[in-house]
């Protein structure tokens, strides 16, 4: 401490001055440090490729998927990045909204009017006819991807869709002496066979949390036989007393041949009740079908698609899951080589494969693995029925996710506890989708 | 109570005037360079409609949204619902956290290794916590399934599916994660205490209870004070356990105000309501802080 | 219950507490119970959850058995080698470490002020701090982003730094703006007295004191920073970069979801932050130098 002592004043500056230098490296650290520069191309040109649904054994394939194509197009690489499956739309969005949008995207079917809308994705119409396309995709699936979006383009590779399916335990059934189902009395009379509740056994699994809409639709229009929300006059069909007396049979299943506790059950309860031996049937779709086989063994598991309506009509859920790009992609021509290449038989069969999903590309649907996987088989030979219809749903309607998402949801909550009958609950809801299409109508005219 | 800003200070006040000044300037600066923007922008959308999937109807509404909003029921019943969740999921964490506190102040065996073990929830990730009593409630992987095999529960049921219950399980969720953030907060506060304090109580004779009300409390007050408000605010806007437990269910049991937002602006993309929303969460919550503060004489701290 | 800070082990007092023998005993029994018991529970109410994480990671799929035996590592192996959790792991180490440095000095220097000081805009700088608690960053996603794009930020590590640091900063400020206010400000005058400058004074007399609230401080901006979510998806575009809650959500899906990996992932974005904290809680508490201030 023993120093020549400067003026108060000029010493409590400098102190000042020393106090203030930490926060101001501090700051400038902060702000500056960030600075990235990029890596420049030299030749090779990179494309951004982001998955909306992005699990490890997806993210492998994937990946492998990338290879195959890089491999056979050594100027262009594609760097991938993996979106978690419930928060990828915000994200879409926040970049979208920012300019800062990939080149590549995996949307499904029922994520196109919401992009679109953005005016995120590029139409692939021109494209898609120009490389003749049109002949090696199955056309029912091109046209059921053209009627997810708003003006009815092509958004996405139609070369891969979900089916619906139930998965039941085969072996459950065939220890009690039942026969495989094939019609609605079947299951009705399985399910509750098969439900022992003091054993903790139900018949079944319904989806009452999150996400239920898509199985309502599966196990209630199949049995009304009606497949479109909007019927020819453009009026909704959810109070059509066909689909109110196919839902009140299904509501009755809560409780009945179900855990109680499946009132606010999502994909997650019902997958660990199906594969923990706690469920017999399970409604869902054949994308799950490879993780159920992690945990269960193939001659456990039986597939069915619903089964047709008394009239004989048998109605099919599909929903195309394929590959887009985005409109602002600074490299439209290799993007679209990526996508041609998803789409090809090498790169379809491939996916197709790896994911568990229906293959487009009509080469590959003559494979021998697609008449393997019994998954695959069920849903393709109820397409090929010719009674067989795809079940029309509006995704091009801004508010359809909003009303079967978030309003429904509390409501058809209530309905399972037996506070709302199954009656005023869906003609609440036809009302609302009649309003919806209406100021869809009125604004877009 | 506690010794704070002083006389002293006063003595240097001419020549030290920009001192805090400039210490709160890093704080300051980062404050205003990336949250006046951003909050200015959730205000200006408050009186929009805005939703991208719905480009036609967007535009300027004035204060069409809040009207909308007085008349929303599920705004009413959430705002309700947020009031008894913020109340009784801090009031249970801060009653907990004290007691674990003063429990773990005294000394014994083993301390260290129950205070590490005690205070862990606090480190556990949002998505984690509830992915682990998710785990515990599920009808097949949980609690439930053992008990119904002793025969304690019937098969199949889950407290997050009852209407009332799904409450309980969120609180004992939350509690679980939120209880070590009180508890770490008040034994760091304990610390500070004069243990000449307690010794001169004890020659006067003071009981437990009295030594508690008469020295710990008064030490430890401020600071409880303020982290309930933070704690009260946090499990306000906080919808990462309520989303992944309850979703805001079972029928729209267990939605709070903000989980309401989240579902209107981000999952309907309805932004503009949401946003709307956003801001009378806001006021109401500024009105709650000045009213708490003033009430707890904050602003005096000399207390 | 005593509620005394002593460190003395119970133990201790027995050798002069012989004449009464009989009344300390029952008394401790009860003071013991009292303590152990609450404490017993306490622990088992923590500790059950984590068991639950713990026995899906060890277990084998499809396995219900209430003891993971045997153990399996195939969980762990997954989630490490497919899932890239080795990276996650790193960046959220990078991400946390620094978002703790830098959060931790600017709640020193603002909570100096704030504990020292009375100047004029005080109050309003405390509104506005809180203020910024008031509105969920979720709502804010697309102006944050353009700033970060704006200042160079984005796919870079530091807008996660940097976001967690601002939405945590009112916090630490006010909690450590608290813990310095404990301190007695005549500890600093007598070292002003005796020559020391502002900040030598600081640094000798309070920041020794502060230490347990500074490790509270710094866990808590470490821990919100290692398990922020949100900013790490949003604003975070390459993989390389995302963080382990990031890694984490991918176990979480419609199709799929294996609460085996994902127990697994659990347990490795868990346990390096609870042994740090093992390690770091010993500073929560001071021992007898608490007994340095004199009045």
């Amino acid at each position: 401490m023993m120093r020549e002592t400067p003026h108060p004043r000029t010493r409590t500056r400098r102190r000042a001055a020393r106090l203030a230098v930490i926060p101001a490296i501090g700051l400038t650290a902060l702000l500056v440090a960030g600075c990235a520069t990029g890596p420049s191309d030299d030749g090779v040109v990179t494309l951004e490729l982001w998955d909306t649904d992005t699990r490890p054994e997806r993210t492998a394939n994937l990946e492998k998927l990338i290879d195959m194509f890089e491999k056979e197009n050594p100027g262009i690489k594609v760097d991938y990045l993996g979106l978690p499956t419930d928060s990828y739309m915000q994200k879409i969005g926040t970049a979208v909204a920012t300019g800062s949008t990939p080149d590549l995207v995996t949307p499904k079917a029922s994520d196109i009017s919401a992009l679109v809308a953005q005016g995120a994705l590029a139409p692939l119409d021109d494209r898609f006819s120009a490389g003749g396309w049109q002949d090696q995709i199955d056309a029912s699936l091109v046209q059921t991807t053209r009627d997810a979006a708003p003006d009815g383009k092509l958004y996405i590779t139609p070369a891969t869709a979900l089916a619906d399916v139930m998965f039941y335990r085969a072996d459950w059934l065939r220890d009690a002496g039942l026969p495989e189902p094939t019609s609605w009395d079947d299951f009705d009379s399985e399910v509750a066979a098969l439900t022992d509740a003091s054993t903790g056994r139900f018949g079944y699994t319904i989806r009452g949390g999150n996400g239920f809409w898509p199985q309502f639709m599966e196990m209630v229009f199949t049995r009304a036989g009606i497949a479109t929300l909007f019927d020819e006059n453009g009026k909704s069909t959810l109070d059509d007393p066909r689909v109110v007396e196919a839902a009140q049979k299904y509501v009755d299943l809560y409780k009945t041949t179900t855990a109680e506790s499946d009132l606010t059950a999502d994909f997650k309860v019902m997958q660990a009740q199906f594969a923990a031996g706690s469920a017999g049937f399970l409604s869902h779709s054949i994308g799950s079908y490879p993780t159920l086989l992690q945990s269960m063994t193939p001659d456990q598991i039986g597939v069915t698609v619903p089964f047709p309506a008394e009239d004989g009509t048998q109605v099919l859920g599909l929903l195309t899951t394929g590959f887009a790009m985005f409109q602002s992609s600074k490299h439209p021509e290799e993007a679209w080589k990526f996508l041609e290449f998803t789409m090809s038989q090498e790169g379809d069969s491939f996916w197709a494969q790896a994911s568990g999903y229906i293959p487009g590309n009509i080469a590959v649907a003559d494979e021998q693995w697609v008449q393997d996987s019994p998954a695959l088989a069920a849903a393709i030979a109820a397409g090929a029925n010719e009674k067989a219809v795809p079940m029309n749903v509006p995704y091009y309607l801004p508010e359809y996710s909003s009303i079967t998402g978030t309003d429904m949801l509390p409501d058809w909550q209530l309905v399972l506890q037996g506070e709302l009958s199954v009656q005023d609950f869906l003609t609440k809801y036809a009302t609302a989708m009649n309003e919806a299409q209406q100021r869809y109508e009125d604004a877009t005219k | 109570m506690t010794a704070s800003a002083t006389p002293a200070s006063r003595r240097r006040t001419r020549s030290t005037a920009w001192y805090p000044y400039v210490l709160i300037g890093p704080a300051a600066a980062l404050v205003v360079i990336f949250l006046v923007y951003p909050v200015a922008s959730v205000f200006y959308y408050s009186l929009q409609r805005y939703n991208v999937t719905m480009p036609f109807y967007n535009g300027f509404v004035g204060l069409g949204n809040f009207i909308e909003i007085a008349q929303d029921a599920k705004f009413w019943r959430s705002l309700g619902f947020t009031l008894q969740w913020v109340v009784v999921e801090v009031g249970l964490q801060f009653v907990f956290g004290l007691i674990l506190a003063l429990l773990i102040n005294r000394a014994f065996r083993g301390r260290g290794i129950v205070r590490a073990l005690v205070f862990s929830p606090w480190a556990v990730a949002g998505i984690l916590t509830t992915t682990i009593w998710l785990l515990i409630y599920n009808p097949t992987t949980g609690f439930g399934h053992y008990l119904a095999d002793l025969g304690l529960v019937p098969y199949g049921t889950s407290l997050l599916s009852g209407s009332g219950t799904a409450f309980w399980a969120a609180v004992l969720a939350e509690l679980w994660k939120g209880a070590p953030f009180f508890a770490i907060l008040i034994l760091a506060d304990l610390q500070s205490i004069s243990l000449e304090l307690y010794e001169s109580a004890d020659v006067d004779g003071a009981g437990r209870l009295r030594k508690f009300v008469s020295i710990t409390w008064p030490h430890i007050r401020s600071a409880v004070v303020i982290a309930t408000l933070l704690r009260a605010v946090w499990e306000f806007n906080n919808v990462d356990l309520l989303y992944t437990l309850t979703g805001g269910g079972p029928a729209g049991s267990t939605t709070t105000l903000p989980l309401y937002v989240a579902q209107t602006a981000i999952t309907d993309r309805d932004f503009g309501y949401g946003s709307a929303l956003t801001i009378v969460a806001f006021v109401i919550l500024i009105v709650f802080t000045v009213v708490y503060l003033r009430a707890n004489r904050f602003g005096r701290e000399n207390a | 219950m005593t509620l005394d800070t002593t460190v003395i082990a119970p133990t201790a007092s027995r050798s002069h507490a012989a004449p009464r023998r009989r009344r300390i005993s029952r008394d401790r029994v009860i003071d013991q119970l009292l303590l152990r018991l609450p404490l017993g529970v306490a622990l088992l109410f923590t500790l059950v959850p984590f068991y639950w994480m713990l026995l899906f990671a060890f277990r084998p799929a499809g396995s219900t058995a209430l003891i993971p035996w045997p153990i399996t590592l195939d969980n762990f192996a997954k989630v490490w080698n497919t899932s890239g959790f080795g990276i996650y792991f790193l960046n959220s180490v990078y991400v946390a470490v620094t978002s703790l440095v830098v959060s931790t000095i600017i709640a020193l220097l603002g909570g100096y002020a704030l504990a020292r000081f009375e100047f004029r805009g005080k109050g309003a700088f405390l509104l506005v701090m809180l203020c910024t608690q008031f509105i969920p960053g979720a709502m804010m996603l697309i102006p944050l982003f353009q700033i970060f794009n704006g200042l160079g930020l984005t796919n870079s590590l530091w807008s996660l730094i940097v976001s967690d640091t601002v939405f945590h900063l009112p916090l630490s400020l006010v909690l450590m703006s608290g813990f310095i206010r404990n301190v007695p400000v005549e500890l600093e005058e007598a070292a002003w007295v005796d020559g020391c400058s502002r900040i030598r004074a600081f640094r000798l007399v309070v920041l020794p004191l502060l230490r347990p609230g500074i490790v509270a401080v710094g866990s808590f901006a470490f821990i919100s920073a290692w398990n922020n979510f949100l900013f790490a998806v949003m604003f975070i575009s390459r993989q390389d970069q995302f963080t382990i809650p990031v890694g984490l959500s991918y176990l979480l899906g419609e199709f799929g979801t294996d609460f085996g990996a994902l127990a697994a992932g659990g347990v490795i974005a868990v346990v390096p932050v609870v042994l740090v904290f093992a390690y770091v809680q010993r500073f929560l508490v001071q021992g007898l130098s608490a007994g340095a201030v004199k009045g």
